[in-house]
């Protein structure tokens, strides 16, 4: 019988690649979408903004407050309930889409409002001049003009979840992170660690190549 | 013939900083002619861009109403609004153009938010792009084009409405004297093609004397003087006069019984005003202070003179050398 060598355990290898990969693409999304939504209404309510609604935006803005203060993995535990009862299971890649989105949402939703302040007062003036609705201002003017602003944020936001993939593993939700420390840790096999390390380098090195080469092809639109 | 497009009676705009109310405009009454290219001046803070920024919906009166055409526009719903803001349009200081669009899209825009389908709104962009000589640009984005090229844009941009009102917030007071001219040059010349109404903010008397035919003096939040330019350089007292026709200050002091502060136009056709007066009353006369500035197209001078009876014995009559004066239509400040 061949001893069990690194090699061995390639394919649980990949394996760990697509779960990683899986609740990057499923969670990332997720985040995008929500922190838009949220971040957009945090910048439109704000006080002294286009549609101030003050205590809409002190509830919300105090709410992103305590979504980003606790740390991840206490977010997971505390969120194992609420896992549960939305997708049957505490573990498995699936199980970690739930705290990745409602960890990272709240980052992001900061993010996207900062970005959003940024955009200079005139333009937005500029448009409400015309007579644009607000729906248009939103999809027409703010998002559009803060475009490269947003690519940053969403780098920064992906990069932020791929990390979250690994934290989310080590309390089982498989993965890479998961993958490195069973094998490569608690088996001893350096070479899996290095490749686990090394897939997650690739990961984040492709979202921010990515993410640098759209915002450079925008330079002249900002 | 009195025709106004707008008349604001009894505006007044208070904003709230910190709990203290601090007014911007109070208790405004005026009224704006069809077909004028009227000048708003005043120093920063006089509150001519709020002023302004009440004619485009940006902000609110506190009190009073704005009449246009006759009709409230504290009346209007989001769709008169908006059916509002495409006869009235805004160009900007810093020309606030769309930095993620082309010049076509930025152009384009208020069409686009409007509805009109693409083929249209773009024939019609088009042809605003060549009016204002940027036919080469058009596939351009802001970023790429020289402060006079953007305000072009903003010009082609406020224009495609076909408003009947076009509103400049300081509107050159970024771009250099030469641009400056270049960019008035154009509006008057649009001006007259498509016959809008011009309401232009300024704190640069240069911008009233070139383009405007009418001016509108605001201090701390009052309006303070108002007229054409033919009356108010008539006026014996005006500060608008004063502004725009400059005396040499030092020459002030000397002002006394025998001095006369002399404005006429053409002075071109005017030039033995002076030797003709002084032979036909028999007096010498000093010029204490001059100078010629064109109003618009016509040349404007204005002189402070001195004068001196020829013979030491003799008075001068000034009721007389006034007469003499206001006979050949020249006006006479004493």
């Amino acid at each position: 019988m061949n001893p069990m060598t690194w090699q061995t355990y390639l394919p649980d290898f990949w394996a760990a690649l697509a779960q990683t990969l899986y609740m990057i693409a499923i969670a990332g999304p997720c985040v995008i979408v929500l922190g838009l939504t949220v971040g957009t209404t945090l910048y439109l309510i704000a006080p002294q903004s286009i549609s101030p609604r003050p205590v809409l935006y002190y509830l919300l803005t105090t709410a992103v407050n305590i979504g980003r203060s606790i740390p991840f993995l206490i977010l997971i535990v505390l969120l194992i309930p609420v896992t549960r009862a939305a997708v049957g299971t505490t573990l498995g890649p699936i199980a970690a889409i739930i705290p990745l989105v409602l960890g990272f949402t709240p980052f992001f939703s900061r993010l996207v409002e900062s970005v959003l302040r940024e955009i200079d007062q005139g333009r937005i003036e500029a448009a409400l001049s015309m007579g644009v609705t607000r729906f248009q201002l939103i999809f027409r003017v703010l998002l559009p003009e803060s475009f490269s602003g947003l690519l940053n944020a969403m780098t920064i936001i992906l990069v932020g979840t791929v990390e979250g993939t690994a934290v989310a593993g080590a309390v089982g939700a498989g993965g890479v992170g998961d993958f490195a420390i069973e094998f490569g840790y608690q088996r001893f096999y350096g070479e899996l660690m290095f490749i686990s390390v090394f897939a997650m380098v690739i990961i984040v090195q492709l979202i921010q190549i990515t993410g640098d080469v759209w915002i450079r092809a925008r330079a002249h639109k900002r | 013939m009195s025709d106004p497009i707008f008349r604001l009676a009894h505006v007044s705009k208070t904003f709230d900083r910190d709990n203290t109310a601090i007014t911007a405009l109070d208790d405004i009454d005026l009224e704006i002619q069809r077909g004028s290219f009227l000048g708003i001046v005043g120093t920063s803070g006089a509150g001519k861009s709020t002023l302004l920024r009440l004619l485009n919906l940006l902000e609110a009166p506190s009190a009073g109403t704005i009449e246009f055409n006759g009709q409230d526009l504290a009346a209007l719903d989001a769709k008169g609004q908006r059916e509002y803001l495409s006869k009235v349009s805004t160009i900007f200081q810093h020309f606030n153009l769309f930095h993620g669009k082309t010049v076509l899209d930025n152009v384009a825009f208020p069409l686009a938010i409007r509805g009109v389908p693409t083929a249209e709104r773009y024939a019609r962009a088009r042809e605003l792009i060549e009016k204002v000589g940027l036919q080469d640009r058009e596939g351009h984005y802001p970023s790429q084009l020289s402060g006079g090229q953007k305000q072009r844009v903003g010009i082609a941009r406020a224009l495609i409405t076909n408003p009947q009102v076009l509103l400049c917030d300081e509107a050159t007071s970024a771009l250099d004297s030469q641009t400056t001219q270049t960019i008035l040059d154009l509006l008057v010349e649009l001006k007259r093609l498509y016959g809008f109404t011009v309401i232009l903010i300024t704190h640069s008397w240069d911008v009233i004397r070139y383009a405007c035919t009418a001016a509108v003096l605001i201090e701390h939040g009052r309006i303070t003087e108002t007229g054409t330019l033919t009356q108010v350089i008539q006026r014996e007292h005006s500060v608008l006069k004063d502004h725009l026709l400059p005396l040499n200050k030092d020459a002030a002091w000397q002002n006394g019984p025998d001095t006369l502060d002399l404005i006429f136009e053409h002075p071109e056709t005017q030039t033995d005003l002076l030797s003709t007066l002084a032979s036909a009353l028999s007096i010498d006369f000093s010029i204490l202070s001059g100078r010629v500035d064109n109003l618009g197209k016509t040349p404007v001078a204005r002189f402070q003179v001195r004068f001196r009876p020829r013979h030491p014995q003799t008075q001068i009559d000034v009721v007389q050398v006034r007469q003499w004066l206001t006979e050949q239509m020249i006006t006479v400040n004493l």
